[in-house]
């Protein structure tokens, strides 16, 4: 498939800037090695091993992009959207809300189970990492409404 | 013996018999658990590490280690689904047990095997581990270097996948681990200017989201359904007489084969099971068992696995070589308490070193005696799907990442790191030679640069010292050896498609 092809072509790109990221700090030489030398030799092993897969691998063996593969762009976006919330809204209200659309839009659960199992999930992590371990988290939109803001 | 005293005074402890406690079960349950193992889980605990103490942290972890191999087994019989890679074996013949109504005989002579395996490697590690500590002390870059390479080589030929790939993925790791300081001129490399990467990538960043998102995620694209039937009806639980004596022989072969394989950087739970499985095979008198449930084929793979993921701490706690990649997760807590492992280990931090070995025997009882009465509950946790656990799991990640420095940056990195795993999963790339080659990167790269700096340029350097140059040879042979096996597999590859795609052409077959 083209996808997998594409991506080991990324890969291969990043190999062979890495050798040329290493050649510009210096290979120095074998009797005083620069700090670019292992890094070329890394990367020129991956470049070559990259060429080889490209080569000698049939593309459609490996996966390519699946008709699920859309549930993989939604995850990401979500955490992406979580990371925003957990900076502005603090931890629960994200993590709830996370929580309820990963069990039912990615997981098929039915409401009152996600509601359930979001609620109890989100209140476990806060008691375990604020309470007890004390991790100071970006000021909570839930607990503020309680009056109860800790930080 | 009065240090091994000193580390029972460790591992008594209430602390740290809490701490076991807590490992071994979580331990066996995500090894119960199909989808979470046991390195995805001692990432996300390396965050709640930070609050304990060196002996405690290594004590749980190695308990989760120990303990997954446990778990493993239980869906292997029950389910014919490995929960972990070296249980595969089991569920050959543990499977067929089950079908004959004979999972709890399976389950029992897993769990006794295990014990006595493990048991075993234990005392092994103890008398032996000291010793090698004190030969390592001896050992120079040259040593470290080819060691160190070594062990990605074995991990590498080992591995699931073909060796390319996880070589790439090794590779990657080496790579990642450059970014940052270098360890030698104390420059910055590859940092694009940014403050974060001064240091380099945290591990427990790269772990968490390699294995924590990114593993979260792949999984979406797969059909996560159970469907396969459990055999759950189980009378007895114990072995009978003639049970245990057909299993005293691959017992006690099993228990040798896996110290050794284990001890062996690069060594595993799945290479000593699935050698103690060739070894029965062909020593027993019951040969034709094999296959159709013969006990044999449970007890010594068991037996091997569990003594194997015991013996792999000898690299880890007397040279400071991680074998895979769960190890480089340890090894990457010991470094986050300030400890290098290494030969010093037993010297600097004997309460660390034999605190952790001591541990291990009071682990391995807490399994035996948990593991036969609750065989019945555990099996209730297969009920649990992974769209419960793996937005669970998921969650523990991200907020887990952000407990490390207390910093939105790093979760966002994990995300990062989430995406990048999943981008190589496609390609078939492993997260875990990732992991150990980012371990192992600095020792690698500084061991070379020094051993080269020493001998003035002189690459032969290598070559000189005998421990190293032996190490070199067996490293050629078994990097000749994998390049012939991949290039022998492409050409019968090709060859059957060429048969494949001219039907019509018959007598074509006969060249081939």
């Amino acid at each position: 498939m083209v996808a997998s092809a594409v991506f080991k072509l990324v890969l291969l790109t990043v190999g062979l800037l890495a050798m040329a990221g290493g050649w510009q700090l210096g290979l120095g030489t074998l009797q005083e090695p620069g700090p670019g030398l292992w890094p070329a030799m890394v990367a020129a092993v991956l470049a070559a091993l990259t060429v080889f897969l490209l080569l000698n691998e049939r593309h459609s063996e490996v996966e390519g992009l699946t008709p699920r593969s859309w549930k993989v762009a939604v995850a990401v976006a979500t955490l992406v959207v979580f990371v925003f919330g957990l900076a502005y809204l603090g931890l629960i209200l994200p993590t709830v809300l996370l929580l309820v659309f990963w069990f039912r839009w990615l997981g098929d659960e039915p409401w009152p189970l996600s509601l359930l199992l979001g609620t109890i999930f989100a209140s476990a992590y806060y008691v375990l990492f604020a309470v007890l371990l004390g991790v100071p988290f970006p000021p909570d939109l839930v607990l503020g409404l309680f009056g109860a803001n800790n930080t | 013996m009065e240090a091994i005293m000193q580390g029972f005074e460790v591992a008594l402890a209430p602390i740290n018999l809490l701490y076991v406690l807590l490992g071994v079960t979580v331990g066996m349950i995500i090894g119960v658990l199909p989808g979470l193992g046991p390195a995805p889980t001692i990432a996300l605990m390396l965050p709640l590490t930070y609050a304990l103490s060196p002996e405690t942290a290594i004590i749980m972890l190695a308990g989760i280690y120990y303990g997954s191999m446990y778990g493993g087994t239980i869906t292997s019989v029950l389910l014919r689904i490995p929960g972990e890679a070296a249980s595969v074996v089991t569920a050959i013949d543990g499977y067929e047990m089950a079908k004959r109504g004979r999972a709890g005989q399976a389950l029992g002579i897993s769990a006794i095997g295990s014990f006595i395996g493990g048991t075993i490697a234990i005392i092994g590690l103890t008398l032996f581990a000291p010793w090698l500590a004190q030969v390592a002390l001896g050992f120079g870059p040259a040593e470290y270097a080819v060691l160190a390479f070594f062990g990605l080589l074995l991990a590498c030929y080992v591995g699931s996948g073909t060796f390319a790939r996880a070589f790439i993925a090794v590779c990657i790791g080496l790579l990642l681990a450059t970014v940052g300081q270098d360890p030698i001129s104390g420059g910055t490399r590859f940092t694009g200017g940014q403050i974060e990467l001064y240091s380099g990538f945290d591990l427990v960043v790269i772990a968490i989201g390699l294995f924590g998102i990114g593993e979260v995620i792949y999984n979406l694209e797969r059909d996560s359904g159970l469907t396969a039937r459990i055999h759950t009806k189980f009378r007895d639980l114990f072995p009978s007489r003639s049970d245990l004596r057909r299993s005293a022989g691959p017992i006690g072969r099993g228990s040798l084969l896996g110290f050794v394989i284990g001890a062996l950087p690069g060594g595993g739970g799945m290479v000593s099971s699935l050698a103690s499985y060739a070894v029965e095979k062909r020593v027993s008198k019951n040969r034709d068992e094999f296959g159709k449930g013969a006990i044999e084929g449970v007890a010594g793979p068991e037996t091997a696995n569990n003594a194997s993921s015991t013996s792999a701490f000898i690299p880890l706690l007397t040279l400071g070589i991680p074998s895979n990649a769960v190890l480089a997760l340890i090894f990457g807590a010991l470094l986050l308490q300030g400890i290098t492992p290494g030969p010093r280990l037993v010297s600097e931090n004997p309460e660390v070193f034999w605190g952790v070995i001591a541990s291990m025997y009071i682990g391995n009882l807490m399994l035996l005696m948990m593991s036969l009465p609750l065989v019945g509950l555990f099996a209730q946790l297969l009920r649990v799907r992974m769209s419960i656990l793996a937005p669970i799991a998921l969650m523990l990640s991200l907020i887990g990442a952000y407990s490390i420095n207390n910093s939105i940056t790093d979760v966002w990195l994990v995300i990062g790191f989430g995406v990048v795993g999943y981008t190589l999963r496609k390609i078939g790339l492993e997260p875990g030679p990732i992991v150990l080659g980012f371990v192992l990167g600095t020792i690698l790269e500084t061991s070379f640069r020094q051993a080269l700096l020493t001998s003035n340029g002189d690459m032969s350097i290598f070559l000189a010292r005998p421990f190293s140059a032996s190490l070199l040879v067996l490293v050629l042979a078994v990097g000749s050896l994998s390049v012939w096996k991949s290039s022998k597999r492409l050409r019968q590859k090709r060859r059957a498609e060429r048969t494949s795609v001219n039907p019509s052409r018959p007598h074509e077959k006969d060249h081939v």
